[in-house]
């Protein structure tokens, strides 16, 4: 049910915000024209399924792992985030490190020492393969390694 | 033709092409083998690696990243009941079976040579169908690109899942999602809410890594678990004995064709091939004591189906420039990033582009086939990585990659959201593939549609008269009203 409404509100506001632009004629169509239709065609869609997880609801079976996961999840999508975040700060061989071992040790990997390792030598590689050979021109932090590998 | 499948053999049988193909299909297999890392993402991920290399090693490498992850599904499937793509999921249910009878290598061999006979022939039936399908495509107008992309996304959702509904939103909000940034016809800015770096629209790549990279992540970590591996397999075992073989022949022949033809339909084709060939196998079985036993057909069927479903599902891009499954599409990304538009102009503009890629599937068919046979343990060893040190990897790989495709943090955002909205979705039971498809398409089907409405002078009917947009548009209509009248029947 929740996933229904969900897709029902995006659908009506996508609709709506589509009549802003230009709908046109039948003749000469406007750039609001198909969004017009794809939120209209969404808003019914969504409709339908929360009609029909309504209709069928005593016979949906409630999920107890359901949420068992979420505590991972979040701390799985913080440490995606603060990636994106910090990565302007501390640059790329820094950042990627940092999250290799974040992530090693969410997964369930031991220890620290070879975390530590197997991340510097994973982001080492990635900033070479990338920065290096392919030349992509990385944010710059106060990554003193990466000056090095230039 | 003979003579532009030598030139085409010319590119590839030099180091450059030789090397392209092999880290191509060497990748696949290894993205096959490991559980929870997709080929469309793989696909994604080697785009950046792809932008030095010439157009047609570029392709030849991705294509052979696409055909390759076929062959290495079987291994994890045979071995460890784990299967390392969806596609290899039917191959568990025999091929597992066999395992602990201690028949793996033999299910391993046939797994290996029927992908190599399906993968061969389905280039065959690609080199002799591809050109004559471009010559007829050159009369298709916009309403005839548009009908068969309404075609498309109807099948989509209503093959590629039990909840059509579900797959439909994701269809369209695919194609809305492909709205934002310039209108295709008259350049207006649309849905940026006036952040600039949206102005180009939403890039499709990192919206790939994200569902097929963040999320098969994510949903290995949270929901996933592994297997044990049944043993390890010595290359004398490699031997299938001569009932075996007998027996397999023709479920790989069956699987071949079938894997072909369902290549030719919209939706995630090589996951239905292997369930059509499995049944169908399972049916014309005059040994119905040996299924679940571990009956070879199970496993020489459905690994026959899915390879050639590669090779025919490339027909739809390399003649329309329609992808309607996710490596194909990544598959589009790589050929416009190369400046080449795949369509019925191809086989002019770029016949090097077709027929190079056609003669580096023979090659790499063969070269996986090499590696297949006698590499197998190396392959199997692959599960020995620790996830903890795979996991991350693929997601820097996923955080980098999307970076470096325009160099801008924008695409790494809509990257980490589209990972989060992947992983809620596939809990939720909505699939992502039709999304993307949604996505890649979204802009033509706009540009077409307007266009077809100025054309026909806003005479929606006028459709009728011209024969392949009214059979199109009569087939979708009974797509989506058969279902509903069998339905109520049965109520009744």
């Amino acid at each position: 049910m929740g996933s229904a409404i969900i897709i029902t509100l995006l659908g009506l506001a996508y609709f709506l915000l589509s009549l802003q632009y230009e709908l046109g004629t039948l003749k000469r169509p406007g750039p609001g024209a198909l969004p017009m239709l794809l939120g209209l065609g969404l808003t019914i869609v969504g409709l339908t399924l929360g009609g029909n997880s309504f209709r069928d609801r005593k016979k949906a079976v409630k999920v107890s792992k359901a949420y068992q996961t979420i505590r991972p999840a979040v701390l799985v999508s913080v440490a995606l985030i603060g990636y994106v975040l910090l990565w302007p700060l501390l640059g790329t061989i820094l950042n990627t490190t940092l999250l290799f071992f974040i992530l090693c040790r969410l997964i369930g990997g031991k220890g620290w020492v070879t975390p530590v390792v197997v991340s510097l030598v994973s982001a080492v590689g990635l900033f070479w393969a990338f920065g290096v050979l392919l030349h992509v021109p990385f944010p710059e932090g106060i990554d003193f390694i990466e000056r090095l590998l230039k | 033709m003979i003579d532009q499948l030598l030139n085409g053999f010319q590119l590839v049988l030099t180091p450059a092409g030789m090397l392209a193909c092999f880290i191509g299909v060497l990748v696949g297999t290894l993205v096959g083998v490991l559980p929870g890392v997709g080929p469309s993402g793989t696909m994604a991920l080697m785009l950046p690696f792809t932008l030095s290399m010439d157009a047609t090693l570029g392709i030849i490498m991705l294509a052979g990243v696409y055909y390759g992850a076929q062959y290495g599904g079987s291994t994890t499937s045979i071995l460890v009941n784990v299967p390392g793509e969806a596609s290899s999921v039917m191959t568990c249910l025999e091929g597992f079976q066999m395992a602990k009878r201690g028949r793996a290598g033999a299910a391993l061999a046939i797994a290996a040579i029927g992908s190599w006979i399906a993968g061969t022939a389905g280039v065959i039936g690609l080199m002799l169908l591809g050109p004559p399908f471009a010559r007829w495509a050159l009369a298709f107008g916009p309403p005839e690109i548009f009908a068969i992309m309404v075609l498309g996304f109807v099948v989509v959702s209503n093959i590629s899942s039990q909840a059509p509904l579900k797959t439909s939103a994701m269809v369209l909000i695919g194609l809305m999602l492909g709205t934002v940034g310039q209108d295709p016809i008259m350049g207006v800015i649309r849905f940026t809410f006036g952040y600039s770096p949206a102005l180009d629209g939403i890039a499709f790549i990192p919206v790939v890594m994200g569902l097929f990279g963040i999320t098969e992540v994510m949903w290995s970590v949270l929901e996933g678990g592994r297997g044990e591996v049944v043993g390890g397999v010595r290359f004398r075992d490699l031997y299938p004995n001569k009932e075996e073989l007998k027996r397999s022949i023709a479920p790989i022949g069956r699987g071949t064709l079938l894997g072909f033809l369902i290549g030719l339909i919209p939706g995630p084709s090589a996951v239905i091939s292997t369930i059509v060939s499995f049944s169908t196998e399972k049916r014309l079985s005059n040994r119905p004591q040996d299924w679940g036993k571990g009956a070879i057909e199970g496993v020489a069927g459905p690994e026959s189906a899915n390879n050639a479903t590669s090779s025919g599902a490339l027909i739809p891009l390399l003649v329309l420039g329609l992808p309607f499954a996710p490596p194909t599409a990544v598959l589009l990304s790589g050929f416009m990033m190369k400046g080449v538009v795949p369509g019925p102009l191809l086989f002019k503009q770029h016949p090097e582009v077709f027929w190079g890629l056609i003669a580096s599937m023979y090659l790499g068919n063969m070269m996986l086939l090499i590696l297949n046979l006698p590499l197998v343990g190396i392959f199997a060893s692959l599960l020995r990585v620790r996830p903890y040190y795979l996991m991350p990897l693929v997601v820097l790989l996923c955080l980098i990659g999307s970076y470096s495709l325009n160099n801008s943090m924008f695409d790494v955002w809509v990257m980490v959201v589209m990972g989060f909205l992947g992983y809620f979705m596939r809990r939720n039971g909505f699939d992502a593939a039709p999304l993307v498809i949604g996505l890649v398409l979204g802009q033509l089907a706009e540009r077409t549609f307007r266009q077809s409405l100025v054309m026909l002078y806003g005479d929606f009917w006028t459709v009728l008269t011209r024969p392949v947009t009214a059979a199109m548009l009569i087939l979708t209509v009974l797509i989506i009203v058969l279902p509903l009248v069998t339905r109520r029947r049965l109520r009744v």
